[in-house]
């Protein structure tokens, strides 16, 4: 197909406010798939993704639109991940397009992810189209919401088209306005190949199907292609496009979008960002904006099952990471848990999504120490050195300097919560830097705040705080010295590093305080007092004991009894291997689970 | 005579009232009512039948009447029973025969015409000697009443009597606790057993204490009274051989021995277990169906597990830590064939040095503080 009659574009669009459905419509609208093929929000395939209402992994289709002026277009419609860890991700779909369709919900009005993916349309030069979308609900007021993008978003809204994508209304609207407003893909399609890969992902027949937008030159079976960052080299063994079903094909061209495959092996060899050129006539520079995909949040996993359970999480990692190149781990021991890795995340929710799959596709039970971002240390010898797991934090008279990463928030609220929501930041070290009122009734805060506090809890007081009307985006802004102190507990004086922890000095009396007193509730009682002692350095800063039971033994035990006490012994011994010992202590798993689990 | 010997425990699963710490198979019913007569026909069924199976292999040693209230039948219901397991099994002559009884349901006669039939033991429920107590766990008799049960009991007869008392009971002091000691030790029976209320599953207590209208005594108040009666009563010249129970030297309860001891037993009546060859077995719970199951001749076992070597030898352990004596270490190489040093050996040292286990290579024995962690210790040999 001639370049003037493609369209690459993308969806941006918050949380539920109707990408999904509409990427549904324009599908059956163009017979990509028909009324009886339709699965509801077709292009999201993970259960995970169904339930949790958002994308982790992009697809691309490609569709055929016969417009009103009676020619024919290919429409590449790339869907993008809706969530502030994948950040990185979208900002190279969204570089794969020349423009994007960006969803408003008639009655939500503009929200704080949907400004933080207009702000990464800018950076990539997009047209947006704005769809004001839900406007059959009771509640939808779209003038308000045209308003909204218009003083949020500065964007001229009175283009703005009105639709609902569940009753099928303003589709087509939509699908003439990609053809006149979204300028078609320029690249030299005689020139050395370059095509940006937007997203990869493992197949287990095909080995990494990379999908990308050509922009220069053209991709074709037999080629000879180099990854430009990797420098690695492998022949094209298959192309083709997702329509939205695999069609295999002789060439992806300049400016299309479709799948490569070329027998790579692991998905490290393919990054996101990377540019493939043709390794017999290489491109002099890629494309633009490469970074490899950096964790940014640490916790340790470990089986609940201990060693029986290790190999299998070790496996699974191993799937997981085949799809998932922003995945790392590595094994790590700790005393009281055994053996685990230690895993690096890109935020909070990737953290969470892993955990959930390794426990429901790989039925694994796992317990997971407490998150932890990146510091640094300053030694006093002048070396720095990166933290991200409070066993290697330095004792405290090598420190000359501590430092921890800072996110630039926003978040969208109603003006009535803001009180709570600004004490909210206060609580977590957050420093205001704007406060905004983009439409009556409704305030925009902006705020300076340490990640590791909105690792805990953070976005559920949020939605708590307001009802769940606030919304919540943010973004890495650096690092910011800081005053850090790491706490260790102690049972009976014997450390459990799994329960360590780095804070902030203001911060460590309070979340000292709550974790002895968590702890004091879920540590059996034993035959001896278990003195529990939250410690920075050899400074007990809280402490709790629980008393040792004096008693227990059944008081009545004749002959009807036997079976059931000797069947209750049995349990219980069985139960005790499941404890973890740590000194002279024994822990039930469980206690490990819900003492982890408490927030601030 | 046959050679071996065997315990024997009727169950008599009916009460006139049902008390609220309570989990036992027992029944509230008029004393009229037609089921408790047809229970009582099939239990001498019951006998008669596995009578003709063990064909007078095994005589009885000893002979156990529990409930519910076993008074709460008339004295001739009892004495029929007694005399059906006459009628299919051997009697030694020299056999303890025990029944427990209700200070409530008390009465000179029925005593009288028991210890005529040969009933020579008797367990009285006691509880408590107070009266607002007694109204706390439910019971129906007073202080009182108690005092004047064992009065007829000795008139009866009865030279071999034990009362049951519990403590750390809602409300229950040390003070009220001291008292009701001492005034079973002035009433001089040859046997107390002395029960820490457990709140089982299913109880009125239980629910109550779950939610939070129950309190009773911390767990400090409860090692106190429990350490108390065992003072007081070795004072007054009892000999205290197994957690809860005392007796006068000589009137320790044979028959419960055998329980703690793993040594076999047959249980008559609803929901009675029995313990023979390696099998374990529970009769039918409910009287309405064990009568039924027995009229049609049917089996009455409604649960059973055969226990290998390693279990029993696990259970033999279990219970023989609950005797002040504790376990014969030669005794248990002989039964078992299992030499407990190379087994448990690291565990009995371990224990041993937590001060839990006497440092005695002959018998496994609780020390005092052991006894009073006895599950924790048994936890090791299950």
């Amino acid at each position: 197909m001639d370049q003037d009659h493609i369209r690459n574009f993308c969806i941006i669009a918050h949380v539920d406010h109707g990408k999904s459905t509409l990427a549904d419509r324009i599908l059956e609208a163009t017979n990509a798939v028909s009324q009886r093929e339709m699965q509801d929000q077709l292009l999201d395939t993970m259960d995970l993704e169904r339930e949790r209402g958002i994308t982790i992994k992009m697809t691309a289709v490609r569709l055929y639109y016969t417009a009103r002026n009676g020619q024919e277009y290919q429409f590449n419609l790339i869907d993008t991940p809706g969530h502030v860890d994948f950040t990185y991700e979208v900002s190279r779909s969204l570089a794969a397009c020349e423009g994007a369709l960006l969803v408003v919900d008639a009655a939500q009005g503009v929200e704080a992810q949907t400004l933080a993916n207009v702000n990464l349309a800018y950076q990539n030069h997009l047209e947006l189209i704005p769809v004001i979308n839900k406007i059959d609900l009771p509640a939808a007021d779209p003038e308000r919401v045209r308003e909204e993008i218009e003083n949020v978003l500065a964007l001229d809204a009175s283009e703005a088209i009105l639709a609902s994508a569940k009753q099928g209304i303003g589709i087509e609207e939509i699908l003439e306005a990609v053809i006149h407003r979204i300028p078609p893909p320029s690249g030299d399609p005689e020139a050395p190949l370059r095509a940006l890969i937007f997203d990869s992902k493992f197949d287990n027949y095909l080995g990494v199907i990379c999908y990308v937008r050509v922009v220069d030159g053209a991709i074709r079976p037999g080629q000879r292609i180099r990854f430009m960052a990797t420098g690695k080299e492998f022949e094209v063994s298959e192309v083709g496009t997702f329509a939205p079903d695999r069609r295999v094909g002789e060439c992806i061209a300049t400016g299309e979008v479709g799948y490569v495959a070329a027998g790579i092996k692991t998905i490290g060899d393919a990054n996101v960002g990377d540019t493939i050129t043709d390794a017999l006539r290489p491109a002099e520079a890629p494309l633009p904006g490469y970074r490899k995909a950096k964790p940014m949040v640490f916790c340790g996993l470990y089986p609940v099952e201990g060693a029986a359970e290790y190999s299998e999480l070790r496996e699974a990692l191993l799937k997981l990471q085949l799809n998932d190149a922003a995945l790392s781990f590595e094994p790590e021991t700790s005393a009281a848990l055994g053996h685990g890795f230690r895993c690096g995340f890109l935020g909070l929710l990737h953290m969470e999504i892993v955990q959930e799959r390794l426990e429901r596709e790989f039925g694994l039970s796992l317990i997971a120490t407490s998150p932890s971002v990146i510091y640094r240390v300053t030694r006093t010898d002048g070396t720095c050195v990166e933290v991200d797991n409070p066993a290697d934090f330095p004792q405290p008279n090598y420190i000359q300097k501590m430092e921890e990463p800072y996110v630039e928030a926003t978040i969208l609220l109603p003006t009535q919560y803001a009180g709570t929501i600004m004490e909210l930041c206060r609580e977590r070290r957050g420093e205001m830097l704007k406060m905004e009122h983009p439409a009556p009734d409704r305030m925009m805060l902006t705020y300076l705040i340490p990640l590791s506090e909105i690792l805990l809890d953070f976005f559920d007081q949020l939605k708590s705080r307001t009802k769940g009307y606030a919304s919540f985006d943010y973004d890495l802004s650096g690092y910011r010295e800081s005053r850090l102190v790491k706490i260790d507990v102690l049972l009976n004086g014997d450390p459990v590093d799994a329960l360590s922890f780095i804070t902030h000095r203001d911060k460590a009396q309070s979340r000292a305080r709550a974790l002895v007193e968590k702890l004091k509730e879920v540590v059996p009682r034993q035959q001896y007092e278990v003195r529990i002692q939250a410690a920075i350095g050899g400074k007990v800063i809280a402490a709790e004991s629980v008393r040792p039971f004096r008693k227990n033994v059944t008081a009545k035990c004749y002959g009807g009894d036997i079976t059931r006490k000797r069947k209750l012994l049995e349990r219980q011994k069985e139960g005790k291997k499941r404890m973890k010992q740590v000194g002279s202590v024994e822990i039930p798993q469980e206690a490990f689970l819900s003492v982890l689990k408490i927030g601030d | 005579m046959p050679h071996s010997t065997l315990a024997v425990y009727v169950h008599v699963p009916f009460c006139a009232r049902h008390c609220a710490y309570c989990d036992f198979n027992t029944y509230v019913e008029e004393s009229g009512a037609p089921i408790v007569q047809a229970t009582v026909d099939a239990i001498c069924e019951d006998v008669a039948r596995a009578g003709r199976e063990l064909a007078g292999e095994r005589c009885v040693a000893t002979l156990f009447f529990g409930g519910g209230t076993p008074t709460f039948l008339s004295g001739a219901q009892l004495v029929r029973l007694l005399g059906a397991i006459r009628d299919s099994f051997p009697v030694l002559p020299d056999a303890e025969i025990s029944s427990e009884a209700n200070p409530g349901s008390a009465d000179v006669e029925k005593f009288g015409a028991m210890r005529a039939a040969g009933f020579n033991r008797l367990s009285i429920g006691v509880q408590a000697f107070d009266d607002a107590l007694l109204v706390a766990l439910d019971r129906f008799h007073t202080a009182g009443e108690a005092a004047a049960a064992v009065r007829m009991a000795r008139e009866a007869g009865f030279t071999n009597v034990n009362l049951d008392l519990m403590f750390r009971l809602p409300g229950q002091t040390r003070g009220l606790w001291r008292d009701s000691l001492a005034r079973a030790v002035d009433l001089g029976t040859e046997h107390l057993s002395l029960y820490a209320l457990t709140l089982e599953p299913g109880t009125r207590f239980e629910r109550r204490y779950r939610g939070g209208k129950l309190v009773l005594p911390d767990e400090d108040t409860e090692v106190a009274m429990y350490c108390e009666a065992i003072d007081v009563l070795r004072g007054a010249g009892y000999v205290h051989y197994e957690v809860s129970n005392f007796a006068r030297p000589g009137f320790e309860c044979r028959h419960n021995l055998t329980y703690w001891r793993n040594e076999e037993y047959l249980g008559f009546g609803p929901g009675a277990v029995s313990y023979l060859g390696g099998r374990r077995w529970k009769r039918e719970r409910l009287p309405g169906r064990y009568v039924a199951k027995v009229r049609a001749g049917a089996d009455l076992t409604v649960e059973e597990e055969r226990l290998d070597a390693r279990a029993a030898l696990g259970e033999t352990i279990l219970l023989g830590l609950r005797l002040r004596a504790g376990v014969d270490v030669e005794a248990l190489r002989r039964r078992f064939g299992v030499d407990v040093g190379a087994v448990y050996g690291d565990v009995i040292r371990r224990l041993q040095v937590e001060g839990l286990l006497e440092p005695d290579p002959g018998r496994l024995r609780l020390t005092e503080r052991g006894l009073l962690l006895a599950d924790s210790v048994a936890l090791h040999f299950v």
